[in-house]
This record gives C-alpha cells, sequence and structure tokens, in this order.
C-alpha cells in the first residue's frame, strides 16, 4: 500500500456509488487494509447525510402555480419586439417625410396607384418627385389623412402595449 | 404493478407537450420539484429565492423544450437550468447580504408546517445543518447539492456545471473538510 496508491484511491472515493463491480472490489480490497482511506470514505458519508437532512418539502401547490404561471404565460401572446421597433421607424420615417416633403399619406396612396397605372410602360417621371405628385394627384379630403393618421397611431400603440408587457406571469 | 413501469418516460413526456399537450407539463413538474427546489434552496439559502428560482427553471425549460435533445437525460439539463436561475437570483437579490442573515427564512419555511412530520429535535438538527451548508462558498454548495442531493457523480456534476470533473472533486473535498471542521460535535450523530 503505497501513498500513489491511495491519492488514487482517494480520487475515485466520491464516485463509490457510481463505480463498477470490478472497481468497486479493487477499492474494497485496498480499503480493508488502509483505515486512512475508510475514515475519508466514512466522511463522505457523513457529510451526504448532513445534505439529506437539509433536504427541504417543495412548499404546498407549486406545480400548480407553476402550471398557473404557464398558462397565462401561453394566452398573452404578444408581437415580437422587433416588429414593433419596425412599425415605430416606419411612423417616425412617414412623419419627417410629411414634415419635410409634405408627402402624406395620401402621397403614398396616389403613388402606388399611379405606379401599379404605369405597369408594362416606360416610367417617364421620378417616382421620388412627390411635388409633382402632389400637384397632380385629385383631391382627397384632409379627414382621411387623419384617419390614417390616427389608424397608423393607434396600431404602434397597441402592439407597443402588448409587447411591453411583463413576460412571466406571477404565481 | 410496479408503477416505475407504466410510467411516461421524460423523453415521450417532452414529445407529448411539444405536440400540444401542455398539461402533460405537469408530470415533469412534479417528478422534479422536490429536486429543483432543494438544489435552489441549498444555492440560494432562502425559501422565497428557492421558490421562484425552481418556478422560473420550470418555466425556462418550458420555452426552450424544442431546444431539449431527447436522447440526453431531462435531470442534468433541468437541474443546470435551475442552478443558473438560482445564480441569478443570489446575484440580482443577495449581492450584499451575508448568507448568515438568511437562516431565519429557513427556519420558517420549516416551522410554517412545510414538513410536519420532523420533530423539534429533529427540526433543530436540521436548522443546525442548513446553517452550517450556508457557510459554504456559493461555488461549493452548487457543487455539493447537485453531487449529494441531485445525486449525480462527479462527472455529471462537471457536465451540468461545466466545469472540469477534477474541479468537481477538489470542491467536493474542500466542502467535506470546511463541514467536518466547522460542524459542532453534534452534528457527527444527526
Amino acid at each position: 500500500m503505497t501513498r500513489q496508491e491511495c491519492e488514487k484511491v482517494r480520487e475515485w472515493l466520491p464516485d463509490y456509488r457510481w463505480l463498477n463491480a470490478v472497481e468497486r472490489q479493487a477499492l474494497d480490497r485496498h480499503l480493508l487494509e488502509c483505515p486512512e482511506c475508510r475514515e475519508e470514505l466514512r466522511e463522505i458519508h457523513t457529510v451526504g447525510e448532513w445534505f439529506a437532512k437539509t433536504r427541504h418539502a417543495v412548499p404546498a401547490g407549486f406545480a400548480d402555480g407553476v402550471m398557473g404561471a404557464l398558462q397565462r404565460e401561453t394566452r398573452s401572446v404578444r408581437p415580437p419586439a422587433g416588429l414593433v421597433m419596425v412599425l415605430v421607424g416606419v411612423l417616425a420615417v412617414e412623419v419627417l417625410l410629411a414634415v419635410a416633403f409634405d408627402v402624406t399619406p395620401r402621397i403614398w396612396w396616389e403613388t402606388a396607384k399611379h405606379v401599379v397605372g404605369q405597369l408594362g410602360q416606360v416610367w417617364q417621371g421620378a417616382w421620388w418627385d412627390f411635388k409633382s405628385l402632389t400637384a397632380s394627384v385629385p383631391v382627397w379630403p384632409v379627414e382621411v389623412d387623419l384617419m390614417v393618421w390616427g389608424g397608423a397611431c393607434v396600431v404602434v400603440a397597441v402592439f407597443g402595449w402588448l409587447t411591453l408587457q411583463p413576460r412571466k406571469a406571477e404565481s | 404493478m410496479n408503477s416505475a413501469i407504466t410510467e411516461p418516460t421524460d423523453a415521450a413526456v417532452v414529445q407529448r407537450v411539444l405536440q400540444g399537450d401542455s398539461p402533460a407539463y405537469r408530470i415533469v413538474v412534479e417528478r422534479y420539484q422536490d429536486l429543483v427546489f432543494a438544489c435552489a434552496m441549498t444555492i440560494t439559502a432562502n425559501a422565497a429565492d428557492a421558490q421562484d428560482a425552481a418556478q422560473e427553471s420550470f418555466l425556462r425549460l418550458y420555452r426552450h423544450l424544442d431546444q431539449y435533445d431527447p436522447r440526453r437525460p431531462l435531470k442534468p439539463y433541468l437541474l443546470r437550468i435551475a442552478v443558473n436561475c438560482s445564480r441569478n437570483i443570489v446575484a440580482a437579490r443577495r449581492r450584499w447580504q451575508p448568507l448568515e442573515e438568511l437562516s431565519a427564512p429557513m427556519a420558517e419555511l420549516v416551522d410554517s408546517g412545510v414538513s410536519p412530520a420532523m420533530d423539534a429535535v429533529d427540526t433543530e438538527r436540521r436548522a443546525a445543518v442548513r446553517a452550517l451548508v450556508n457557510r459554504l462558498p456559493q461555488t461549493l454548495r452548487e457543487v455539493c447539492s447537485l453531487f449529494y442531493l441531485a445525486d449525480h457523480s462527479c462527472k455529471e456534476v462537471a457536465d451540468i456545471l461545466q466545469m472540469s470533473e477534477s474541479a468537481v472533486k477538489v470542491a467536493l473535498h474542500r466542502a467535506r473538510k470546511k463541514l467536518l471542521e466547522l460542524g459542532p460535535t453534534e452534528l457527527r450523530c444527526v
């Protein structure tokens, strides 16, 4: 029985329960002859028993709490934050365009109609020439513009509110 | 009849949940709740934090269930999540609070009737052991909870905590020596 042998055995000792029959037999042979290693194994068992004493029973209704939280979480389907960011970005760009170049939703609508109407033909004008488009589009009441603006704001607000809801439901 | 034969395996339950049978997840919760709570309790040293960590562990497992490889055992995967949740809670709530101050909530939990079978002397001994365990550094408590409470081998503990097997053995040795050194004489005959 050498010091090296003891060191090797002590490396195995924590995993005593998981050793196979052959390994355990070899270890047991050593333990029979080595009181120091036996003491080491006894200490491991003692500490294991102490830890067993620290075990807590889980609070009553814990599983119900988890399942309830899961249900609430699954019910609240929210749009991803990225989508809201895109919507806010589009709205912000539109506000800037409207303020700087008077490109209101009406202009976008008329541009789209114009482009679709020109499909198959060579586009003569510049698509970014919003001023000329503004001059050529038919009259669209300002109330319609306001409704489109209002609708966009409501959509962004609702998506934003849904996304900012707390993700973790309380038990 | 042997109940172990009829109980569905973890992989089968996970498969059912992934196919839309969400209520089946209760089987996983009930199967591992004691273990997850015990480990969280050892790491956080606080009943309320342990409950939060345990609940968050199960919610997180559910959210990422599609990433779980059913060929591997579920228990170590869940315990890794539990350790991370417990660490987060300890870091967030208890960063500057010495662990000795946290023994009171643990005693409250014991006294609140959670474990009604324990008699007064036994309760006292358990409280003393818990106070002793709480004096260990967090890393040692993590290793010990997985080794002694969750009954994992050194290699499995190393996998869960993503450290080397020899580091786990060193941690176990240090924890053992420290506990035996700190432990009052009466604990030796608990």
